[in-house]
């Protein structure tokens, strides 16, 4: 993983002092809010329904083991023993005092971490795949990308005050796992007939209130040019992106407005000024300080194994539970005799993407043990350790079940993305926790869950879609109707290589009937399938929107 | 007890007002004000007598213009309050109205996590 170099950590370190001078300020009555709010959003400090509420950036969303540890002290110390992963791969703190932030973010410097690029309009963390350089398919490791990204927008002084905030995700294989199409900037690593790596690129997707799709602008861009190539889609953003309406500020709505080949050929514009600028004038990174990025990504000391493990078999043939979470949360890993385990956060009862100080401690020690001290966190609100060996999976699993950890439900039904919603959230209109809580505990049983296979439901509390639910295979938006909780239920969306918005298929339904009409959708989808492999989104697609609609509103007059 | 100011007569056209988060609405009948406490960012009422409490049945109901009024003394503490703003009441104080839920919420704590739940000192 990336480590700090004497800049990095002079810059994050004069950061922490330059905030808390301006938190010592706005105490002291010398800054107002409206002059002292937009700082604290730049260090990832919102204030939310019950109190301040602090994002930490997790880059790519690469974790070691200290920091983990870290990430527990701070849960135990300033918040009420949580922390909470987030859909941008991002810790959240839901209980700091605004006194505290500044103590907190030294504590998180020590261990080369900080809150910027979580909040305001500037480009936002770059996600990607958890299983980065543990795919087997992968072109190469997409955090070297996401790392360069890293370092060029990091206070990028042409940027930081975009139209709205910018959201870049990077895959490098042909499966994607970082819901690509539905960013600003959705980057796809491919090669070219020649063997040459590069990207395909994506703008102008995005969830919120309009949620679109992503376009193709470049079918390969050469991987040397790259910030090139993203400066200028960025500058005609931000020369050309709407700022009278908040709502029609992100770059999807340019793209549409413009169309396509207008914005394509402004882009193209930009990008050949920064061409003619030539080798040492434009903004890429010349091949040399790429090499020594990549090489903080090169794969730890993998030992040469046998593809198959005695005592992996072994241990499965004799423990059904173990057997069952490695059907659904381990995954094929490059390396002969490793895979990767999915921790799921999502155990009955909890909200989705909380994880305790003890769990935290827990997984940062099996992390060092068992996992070559390499943690990922995931935008669906999980964790991954992306590197176990076979021979050393049954410890794991027995270590995490320790701590309530072992949860055999990765894609499934009670795998579910939700935000904080009402209970939490300044925006949001109605709750999302206790709906994806209550559905969790219908399905409760994990047998019928695997019965069910993959299905990926997200939930929202209000149409800014932070849970996601527009790629939703189920997606779940609450709406307020009169004071009253109501949820609108969306159904086809996904988020992978075929990514569709999920259609609305009808009312509202109250709070009392969303999970009986979730679970008649289920029971309708097993009774049409053709066979235990056609998922739920295969057969939505093949059967269409109807008789899905017919069993949604089947009793819930 | 809850303390009710002697209320004005509404204005005939009643001011538009933010009623927490992104909700809007219409100065219309019983309010509290409302804000986050600057340091710790905990729920708090403003009183008749110029602070702000954790108890919302010590808060200060108004009406009409004079809720404007003493919503306008509440912004000007800025060294304790962050985003004051006039929340629906019933009359018995308690939260009413379309942001009753939300309010219902801030004031007892997260409807998850029931450990988390708002204790009020000295309530």
């Amino acid at each position: 993983m990336y480590f700090y170099d004497d800049i990095d950590r002079a810059m994050v370190k004069d950061r922490v002092a330059e905030f808390r001078g301006q938190v010592g300020r706005r105490i002291s009555g010398a800054l107002t809010e409206d002059e002292f709010k937009p700082l604290r959003l730049m260090n990832g400090l919102y204030l939310q329904l019950h109190a301040y509420m602090l994002r930490v950036a997790v880059p790519y969303g690469t974790l070691n083991p200290n920091q983990l540890r870290v990430l527990a002290s701070v849960a135990r110390d300033y918040d009420k023993g949580y922390a909470h992963v987030s859909t941008r791969q991002n810790f959240q703190y839901n209980w700091p005092k605004l006194q505290d932030v500044p103590d907190i973010l030294d504590r998180l410097a020590d261990a080369e971490m900080h809150a910027i690029q979580t909040s305001g309009n500037c480009i936002r963390n770059t996600t990607t795949d958890a299983f980065a350089g543990a795919a087997a398919d992968e072109v190469e490791d997409p955090r070297i990308t996401c790392e360069v990204i890293r370092q060029w927008s990091t206070f990028h002084p042409e940027f930081t005050f975009l139209p709205r905030k910018f959201k870049i995700a990077v895959s490098a294989t042909e499966h994607d796992r970082a819901a690509i199409q539905v960013h600003d900037i959705g980057l796809q690593l491919v090669r070219n007939a020649q063997g040459e790596p590069g990207y395909k690129v994506l703008v102008g997707g995005g969830q919120g209130r309009t949620p679109m799709i992503g376009e193709w602008v470049r079918d390969f861009l050469p991987q040397a040019e790259l910030l090139s190539y993203l400066e200028a889609i960025l500058r005609v953003y931000n020369l050309r992106g709407r700022r009278d309406n908040l709502y029609k500020a992100r770059i999807k709505i340019l793209v549409s407005e413009m169309g396509l080949d207008a914005f394509r050929d402004a882009v193209e514009e930009e990008f050949a000024h920064f061409r003619a600028l030539g080798p040492g004038g434009s903004v890429d990174l010349p091949a040399a300080q790429r090499q020594q990025i990549a090489a903080f990504f090169t794969p730890p000391d993998f030992e040469a194994l046998s593809a198959d493990s005695l005592a992996f078999e072994r241990a499965k043939a004799d423990d059904a539970a173990f057997a069952a979470w490695v059907r659904t949360n381990v995954h094929a890993h490059k390396q002969p005799g490793y895979a990767s385990a999915t921790i799921t956060l999502k155990a009955d009862g909890i909200a989705p993407g909380d994880i305790t100080d003890v769990q935290l401690e827990a997984v940062a020690d099996i992390a060092e043990h068992y996992g070559m001290s390499d943690i990922r966190t995931t935008h669906e609100q999980n964790m991954v350790l992306p590197h176990v060996k076979l021979d050393d999976l049954y410890a794991v699993w027995k270590a995490l079940a320790e701590d309530e950890l072992a949860t055999a439900n990765h894609g499934l039904i009670s795998d579910i993305i939700a935000c904080p919603g009402l209970d939490y959230c300044n925006l949001a209109n109605t709750r999302s926790i206790p709906v994806a809580n209550r559905i969790q505990e219908r399905f409760t049983n994990l047998e019928r869950q695997a019965t069910i296979g993959e299905l990926k439901i997200k939930i929202s509390g209000c149409i800014n879609a932070c849970g996601h639910h527009h790629v939703g295979h189920i997606g779940i938006l609450g709406v307020d109707k009169k004071g009253e909780e109501f949820y609108q239920l969306t159904l086809g969306g996904s988020a992978d290589q075929h990514t569709s918005i999920g259609e609305i298929v009808g009312r509202g339904l109250s709070t009392d009937q969303v999970v009986d009409a979730v679970e008649r959708v289920v029971e309708l989808y097993l009774s049409l399938r053709t066979s235990e492999d056609e998922r739920f989104i295969d057969a939505y697609r093949r059967l269409g929107a109807q008789p899905f609609k017919e069993a949604l509103y089947e009793q819930a007059a | 007890m809850s303390q009710t100011l002697q209320t004005q007569p509404a204005p005939s056209a009643p001011a538009k007002i933010a009623t927490g988060g992104v909700k809007k609405g219409r100065n219309e009948g019983a309010k509290v004000i409302t804000a986050n406490h600057l340091f710790s960012g905990g729920v708090v009422y403003w009183t008749e007598d110029g602070s702000w409490t954790e108890d919302l049945s010590e808060a200060i109901i108004v009406e009409g213009d004079a809720a404007l009024v003493e919503l306008a003394r509440a912004k000007a503490d800025e060294a304790n309050s962050v985003g004051p703003y006039l929340m629906d009441v019933s009359e018995q104080a308690a939260p009413a109205g379309r942001a009753r839920l939300r309010e219902t919420i801030r004031h007892d704590g997260p409807t998850i996590h029931p450990q988390f739940a708002r204790r009020v000192v000295g309530a």
